[in-house]
């Protein structure tokens, strides 16, 4: 880092922070941190709003920043990004005061090796990935296979017909993980019962999770050959999936959130449960690690063990079956069940 | 005298265009609450930065192969939307196989090129082929042979097959070419230049010179201007465009190296995707020209980067998503309107060379 | 943009004539295939109309392509008169009602297809950048739109709305109780037919039957009335056109109105039939494809609505039941090979290697695997196309000013 540049730097900062206008007052009560001024968040392609992972991940950053009363700066990145692309954005963001930064996505993990070490002062973290290694990264991973063991448990249960499914939004090892869990649900808590898998597209091709036609019709072809549970890991795509649920009045399984309380009123008498991933809680810890000075580089895993992912019981349709579904979840932070990762 | 006065009006064109488009980037950064002229004036600081302007044109070199892979084909009207599935299984091929052979450097690096080069050829001649032979028309076969790349892409990546998974990775990618593989980026006071740069103008050089020296480039003009004269001409169209197809596929089979050879030396799920529009998009801009296609690539690098300014300033980037179509509108615009002004002046130009004339 | 007098080598009468002969042989073959290698869902009721509900879409878009052609316009703005019919489609819906969302959608797409008319017959802009810069700023026109309204309405967010009020769905009456049994009988090729006919009379969506529609009346307006004739000739000789009085701008415009109300009714049909949402980057490339339709069908409704029915069966198979493909895939296996023999009669040694190849591939593919890989299952739709296309030698004739900017009086 040549010093000319970072004179023109915090030049130029100071004119952009000059015309971003006044941070948003969030009426806080805790006292401004001393040392954490303003973090950001850069999303990947699907951005915020994608009603799912990044809005979670989002909130977990949202509620601690409101709590320290700092600023929080959210940034997109788009498809045709190389990962010098990302890197810029990263490093705009680290020398623009930005103390704590989480990429959301694993596209992040080559370009934040790289302004990791440029930026040693930042405190770095990256959802999804557990590849860089640097004493100021945290890479946050989730245990998707397990909270998607036990929708898969729940499905095996609940179907009648001995036959469940499971669409995906893009056929990419994150979602094969979702895959791997439920299948291992579904046939330890019901051996014998068939599993359906499809994908709705193929990458780069991320169209499958925002697609609502392609996830209905791969639903109603699933439930005209007889299944009647379906775990939708689609995004968007879920929408779709639910409404079929409700036309030809079978189960399906929501992902993320709960999207029994997200989805419209019309469709929530379908949605059996949901497998809930909380990004959040990594997030949130994440940024307030930093700002109380207890920031460690290295990787945490959300599970079952530490509430990172879990089942949602709102609609109360798994209420008959939760003694069950709260062995497997014991058994599995136990370490007595092992979850397979991959299909 | 008229050459200059041609040249004035080449000038022109852009230049009004950049005018308009402030104009209504302007308008539309007010629409959003942003004090504009602050924020352009923040997005050009930003912009015209050392670092920024070499990294502007690392990432216009892609942009450029990519558009003089369209250019190569709108010769002969051909429209190659097939780009995209072309780099893509070109690099996806040659980071396989640059991956699996260990030689020394030179002999590495051709082996890989020229894999890159042959996979884009045989891509882009299987839509060649089915226009020639079956009358397949090329803007529907290349889209259709994007959807089979990307499928046969997908299956061999899978990490049982040609990919690898790393542990508490999300991304599948095909194993790193060893170093003798890479590309050396060139050293700059501000900042690295992928060396892929020296490829990139070898590449507008063998176009220009092909196209104004040779042959085939002459047959490609004539049928481009004056296909029917050119085919009575003798120019045998079928094998021209065949020829045109390949050549354009060879050229985009390059565009995924600059990240191979020079960022990222493996194929991977983060491998970037859609540069085949931003090729058209430039190829148009810069009217097939060698240098005019390599300033449309600079220019939209230029606004995409100076983009990354916009988004950090709390303007989402769907006005620039925005603001990038009217840009590019303006200046198609811009460009038609001073046709028009010189035709207009053309005309009375010659009305006062004949009412001049001696009766 | 057409390679247009590319010569393609002299066609054969082939003795299965006409596409309709063509398209029942290939159901009784496809059929024969699915009893014998159990593949239930290759020919099923659900399965029918979710043809018709992937076709739809793509055909709507693919009409829309037709006409901005027929006038001589490359409308490679679909895609984003599509998302903009989406957009305004489920807002008005959801604001008031279906009925206001289908005409805001349609609206919306009249809007952006006569913007598409300033910039490339107005000021002579090339069509293919006007077109897809059109795609992104419906893009980022949506995008900012939802942020201050679906995203403060409750239940939507920044890409999703709330749900969009459906349509109603008919039936043929008595058809169910009069075909259902020879529907479930299981016997070979009569089955399936009685499954195709079901799925296509009942629970059809009033808006299906409206789009099919729409294909019969694009033909009796494009070819057998003086507007048709007029938007027509433009497209063919716009100088001979003005010469005789007909403005080509005029027809132009009109042209590309009606192109954008075809587009925004896809977008609106997306919302409220295909699925009951707008949900962003919901269109999903389907404007290509409608655009590809186009030049599959030749620049004629009928042809272009057998395209979107190809598309849409096919993408039904493989989003519905995975297996079918492989089915699919030896039924093209079959039909290579049969190519290929004709040839080889022929004498024709180098056409019969070529069709060979595959055609053995293929069909020993399917004798030793018999399950395609969903990644490879992904593209069986774009497959399909591309071959079907490939060997129905047809003599490709676009409109001879299509993507020429017109500019009366001069020659440039």
């Amino acid at each position: 880092m040549h010093l000319r540049r970072l004179a023109s730097l915090a030049a130029f900062v100071a004119t952009l922070a000059a015309c971003s206008g006044a941070p948003a007052d969030s009426g806080v009560t805790v006292p401004p941190s001393a040392r954490l001024q303003k973090i950001a968040v850069a999303y990947d392609i699907s951005g915020r709003g994608d009603g799912g992972f990044n809005d979670i991940a989002y909130n977990g950053a949202k509620q601690a920043a409101d709590e320290l009363g700092i600023e929080l700066q959210e940034v997109t990145a788009r498809l045709d990004d190389t990962d010098d692309d990302r890197a810029e954005r990263l490093r705009l963001l680290a020398s623009s005061g930005h103390e704590a930064i989480i990429a959301v996505g694993f596209t992040y993990a080559e370009p934040l090796k790289v302004v990791a070490a440029e930026f040693p002062d930042v405190a770095f973290a990256i959802v999804d990935d557990g590849t860089v290694e640097a004493p100021n990264v945290q890479g946050i991973l989730f245990a998707e296979h397990e909270g998607s063991f036990l929708v898969g448990a729940a499905a095996g249960l609940k179907s009648r017909t001995n036959h469940v499914g499971f669409i995906g939004a893009v056929q990419i090892p994150l979602i094969q993980k979702f895959e791997a869990g439920f299948t291992a649900g579904a046939k330890h808590a019901k051996p014998g019962v068939e599993v359906e898998v499809t994908y709705l597209s193929q990458p780069p091709d991320y169209s499958g999770f925002g697609d609502p036609p392609h996830g209905r019709e791969a639903a109603l072809g699933m439930y005209d050959n007889g299944v009647d549970v379906i775990f939708a890991a689609a995004g968007g795509s879920g929408a779709g999936v639910h409404e079929a649920a409700v036309a030809s009045n079978h189960w399906s399984i929501g992902v993320d959130a709960d999207e029994y309380v997200l989805a419209p009123e019309a469709v929530r008498s379908h949605i059996l449960t949901s497998m809930l991933k909380n990004a959040n809680v990594g997030t949130y810890a994440f940024v307030r690690a930093v700002a109380d000075g207890t920031f460690e580089g290295g990787i945490v895993t959300y599970g079952l063990a530490n509430g990172g992912v879990g089942y949602a019981t709102s609609g109360g349709f798994v209420d008959d079956i939760r003694d069950e579904l709260d062995a497997f979840s014991a058994d599995i932070a136990a370490g007595r069940i092992a979850v397979p990762e991959t299909p | 005298m008229p050459r200059l006065r041609g040249a004035a009006y080449l000038l022109v064109a852009p230049a009004a265009a950049a005018m308009l488009a402030l104009g209504v980037a302007a308008g539309i950064l007010a629409a959003a609450g942003a004090d504009p002229i602050a924020t352009l004036r923040d997005a050009l600081a930003y912009g015209l930065r050392p670092e920024t302007l070499v990294a502007v044109v690392n990432k216009a070199i892609p942009y450029y192969l990519a558009g003089i892979a369209a250019a190569v084909g709108f010769h002969l009207r051909l429209f190659n939307i097939g780009i995209d599935g072309q780099y893509r299984l070109a690099a996806f091929a040659a980071a396989v196989i640059g991956a699996a052979v260990d030689l020394p450097a030179p002999l590495h690096l051709a082996v890989i090129v020229a894999v890159a080069l042959a996979v884009g050829w045989g891509w882009a001649a299987i839509a060649g082929l089915l226009l020639v032979r079956r009358g397949v028309n090329v803007v529907i076969s290349t889209i259709m042979l994007n959807a089979v790349a990307t499928g046969i892409i997908a299956w061999l990546l899978a990490p049982d097959r040609l990919g690898t998974l790393a542990p508490g990775s999300n991304n599948v990618t095909t194993p790193s070419i060893p170093e003798s593989g890479w590309i050396p980026a060139i050293p700059t006071p501000a900042g690295e230049l992928n060396g892929l740069i020296v490829m990139a103008l070898l590449v507008g050089l063998g176009y220009s010179f092909v196209l104004a020296r040779t042959t085939v480039g002459f047959e490609v003009r004539a049928m481009g201007m004056a296909q029917p004269a050119a085919v009575v001409a003798g120019i045998r169209a079928p094998r021209l465009a065949l020829l045109a197809m390949a050549a354009s596929g060879a050229i985009a089979g390059l565009v995924g190296l600059p990240q191979l050879l020079g960022a990222s030396h493996r194929f991977g799920l983060d491998f970037p995707t859609g540069l085949a529009f931003t090729g058209l998009s430039v190829a148009i801009l810069g009217r097939n020209h060698p240098l005019g296609v390599a300033i449309g690539a600079v220019v939209w690098a230029f606004l995409e980067r100076s983009a990354q300014v916009l988004d950090l300033a709390g303007i989402s980037k769907e006005i620039v998503t925005i603001l990038q179509a009217v840009i590019v509108l303006s200046i198609v615009v811009a460009y038609e309107l001073v046709r028009r002004l010189r035709v207009r002046q053309e005309r009375r130009a010659v009305a006062v060379a004949v009412e001049g004339l001696p009766a | 943009m057409t390679a247009a007098s590319m010569p393609v080598s002299a066609s054969r009468r082939s003795w299965v004539a006409g596409p309709v002969a063509r398209v029942v042989l290939g159901f009784a073959v496809l059929s024969l295939l699915s009893g014998a290698f159990e593949a239930p869902d290759l020919f099923s009721r659900g399965g029918i109309g979710a043809t018709l509900r992937f076709a739809a879409p793509i055909l709507l878009a693919g009409l829309g392509a037709l006409w901005a052609e027929r006038s001589g316009v490359i409308n490679l703005g679909l895609e984003g008169m599509m998302i903009a019919g989406t957009w305004f489609g489920a807002w008005a819906a959801i604001e008031w009602g279906i009925g206001p969302g289908l005409i805001a959608g349609i609206a919306a797409g009249v809007a952006f297809g006569l913007l598409l008319g300033v910039l490339s017959v107005t000021f002579g802009v090339d069509h293919a950048i006007s077109g897809l810069s059109l795609g992104l700023l419906a893009a980022g026109l949506t995008r900012f739109l939802s942020s201050v309204t679906f995203a403060v309405a409750p239940g939507g967010s920044i890409t999703t709305s709330p749900p969009v009020p459906d349509l109603a769905n008919l039936s043929l009456p008595g058809i169910d109780a009069l075909l259902a049994p020879a529907e479930r009988a299981g016997i070979p090729i009569l089955s399936d037919a009685a499954a195709v006919v079901l799925g296509l009379l009942t629970d059809v969506s009033v808006l299906t039957v409206a789009v099919v529609a729409l294909v019969p009346l694009s033909w009796w307006l494009l070819w057998r009335t003086r507007l048709g004739l007029r938007i027509r000739a433009v497209g063919e000789a716009p100088e001979a056109a003005d010469s005789l009085g007909v403005r080509p701008w005029r027809y132009r415009y009109l042209a590309l109105a009606v192109s954008g109300g075809l587009a925004g009714l896809g977008g609106v049909y997306l919302v409220s039939v295909a699925s009951s949402l707008y949900r962003e980057g919901q269109t999903a490339g389907r404007g290509f494809i409608g655009l590809a339709t186009v030049i599959f069908g030749n620049w004629n409704p009928w042809s272009v609505s057998l395209g979107s029915l190809i598309f849409g069966f096919t993408d039904a198979l493989r989003t519905r039941q995975e297996l079918t493909v492989g089915v699919l895939l030896a039924g093209l296996g079959l039909l290579l090979a049969f190519v290929a023999i004709r040839r080889g009669l022929g004498r024709d040694w180098r056409g019969a290697f070529l069709f060979g190849v595959p055609a053995v591939a293929m069909l020993a593919w399917f004798w030793l695997v018999r399950v395609v890989p969903s990644e490879l299952v992904s593209f069986a739709p774009h497959l399909t196309t591309l071959l079907v296309l490939a060997f129905a030698r047809q003599r490709i004739r676009p409109p001879a000013a299509l993507g020429e900017p017109f500019h009366r009086g001069d020659s440039g």
